[in-house]
């Protein structure tokens, strides 16, 4: 009798669990936008080289409830028009096989309603992590609220300095040192 | 029960956390996409023989190739480190896809044109749950000789000019700063100087590159014969040696240097695999340099 309340017990709070759960799961669904192929490109303008690389794989999550955001990008997705610059850029300036990804984490610090429909203008505090070394930034830009969707847009500047990406001086003068970095992103709701 | 629901709100919170867990972390686990390993080795050639890359689609790479002569020939300074005895290879190499790749040369040793080609079969991948760990690619050439026929009178063929090279090459980036290869190569030749000289020699290249710091490595390839070993060197009783060569690469952007010992004056496959003359262990031993620049022809981008 005893062996049977137990057993009726543990069904029913496996049950509950099992409720809990899937509410859980579901409503993180629902304050959760993802885009699976933000565009991220970059600029190094010096007088003698132009150098631009765009990748259009990065991956973003934002939680409309949190107001926090998450961005990754593979670095090796990066495309380069010259190819040798492309291997150099993996090869030897983001050493992509110990540092195989760059992201950024942060939050949203205005007090703003990702449910409701507009434009805003933001600032993402958080850390960007490129090249294996975290900066605390602020990132400004703009988040555009649709029907079903979110768009997210920056500009923004990263320099080689502050991620410790050592430009050999033999092509110092080909390399900015600070590059302009565009990032677009289309989200939707994450299934 | 107590224990129950002990367990239940445990269940609870760690599910919550899991929700609210970072974002990141949920990223990181779906950016699990295995893509090609990049620059096993610095150039198309890891010193004289061929390395497993190739140029990309719609670059073109023009190579100077130089071998100057033996530096027991002379005092050192007397030719100064035998670059007074120059010999010289041109050569185009052109990517018609990420795979395949096409080459043309011309060496001043037996003025000999060659022709090539050179097809990834399969590339190494990293970064996946499920990765491909060598590379292999296929290399073929064509030489023609173009010298003057030794013997007029005699009846010439033009195909007695011409000798072949097929290569299967294996590698495998170790490390981010060790790539090693090995490449089984077969060699024949339409004409040989003596009736009991082989038409085919097959060798065993090995050759490995090490990073010294991002833009110089250190680079060795050895290509012991495995057949033809007692062909001897015209007009002596010695035999042919095994090429082998030291150097490195030094990489300043859009160039390639690659400074080298080697024993071999032949900067194609033909000539190094089967008729390297010099000695290591009597100095017979030859200064290069070869010198790749790469020029992109790929427009795509800026539609």
């Amino acid at each position: 009798m005893k062996i049977t309340n137990q057993v009726i017990g543990m069904k029913l709070i496996l049950t509950i669990a099992a409720i809990a759960l899937f509410s859980i799961a579901n409503s993180s669904a629902q304050t959760l936008y993802k885009a699976t192929n933000a565009t991220v490109s970059f600029f190094s303008k010096t007088p003698i080289e132009d150098i631009d690389g765009k990748s259009e794989t990065a991956t973003t999550l934002v939680n409309i409830e949190t107001k926090d955001i998450a961005f990754m990008i593979q670095n090796n997705s990066f495309k380069f028009p010259n190819k040798l610059m492309q291997e150099h850029f993996n090869e030897k300036y983001m050493e992509s096989e110990k540092y195989p990804a760059s992201s950024f984490r942060g939050n949203i610090q205005e007090d703003i309603n990702l449910k409701a429909i507009g434009t805003y203008k933001v600032n993402v505090k958080g850390k960007l992590n490129i090249h294996g070394i975290i900066q605390e930034r602020i990132i400004t830009g703009t988040i555009i609220v649709n029907e079903g969707s979110i768009v997210l847009e920056s500009d923004f500047k990263v320099k080689n300095s502050d991620h410790k990406i050592e430009i050999p001086s033999l092509v110092v003068t080909k390399i900015a040192d600070e590059l302009d970095v565009n990032v677009k992103a289309i989200l939707f709701p994450k299934k | 029960m107590k224990k129950n629901i002990l367990f239940i709100a445990m269940l609870l919170m760690v599910n919550y956390a899991w929700a609210q867990d970072d974002l990141l972390d949920m990223l990181k686990a779906e950016n699990t996409v295995s893509s090609p390993v990049l620059a096993t080795f610095k150039g198309t050639r890891i010193i004289t023989g061929q390395s497993n890359e190739n140029i990309a689609k719609k670059h073109l790479n023009f190579l100077i190739l130089h071998r100057f002569g033996e530096l027991k020939d002379d005092a050192w300074y007397y030719s100064l480190l035998g670059i007074d005895a120059a010999t010289v290879r041109l050569a185009l190499d052109y990517g018609i896809t990420n795979k395949l790749m096409v080459g043309v040369g011309r060496s001043s040793v037996a003025k000999i044109y060659d022709f090539s080609v050179k097809y990834k079969l399969f590339q190494q991948t990293s970064g996946g749950k499920k990765n491909f760990p060598i590379a292999i690619s296929y290399y073929g050439n064509m030489g023609l000789n173009t010298t003057t026929f030794a013997d007029p009178t005699r009846d010439n063929y033009f195909t007695s000019r011409l000798n072949f090279c097929n290569q299967l090459i294996i590698s495998k980036k170790v490390t981010p700063g060790i790539s090693l290869q090995i490449t089984p190569t077969f060699v024949h030749r339409n004409l040989v100087a003596k009736t009991s000289d082989p038409n085919d020699v097959i060798a065993l290249g090995l050759g490995g590159s090490f990073k010294i710091t991002r833009s110089t490595r250190f680079n060795i390839e050895y290509y012991p014969r495995l057949t033809g070993r007692d062909e001897l060197i015209p007009n002596t009783n010695n035999n042919f040696e095994d090429y082998l060569a030291v150097g490195v690469d030094i990489e300043t952007g859009g160039h390639v240097f690659q400074l080298m010992f080697s024993n071999s004056t032949y900067m194609f496959e033909q000539g190094f695999v089967a008729q390297t003359t010099g000695k290591w262990s009597d100095f017979g031993i030859r200064l290069g340099f070869n010198l790749s620049r790469t020029f992109s022809f790929d427009n795509e981008h800026k539609k």
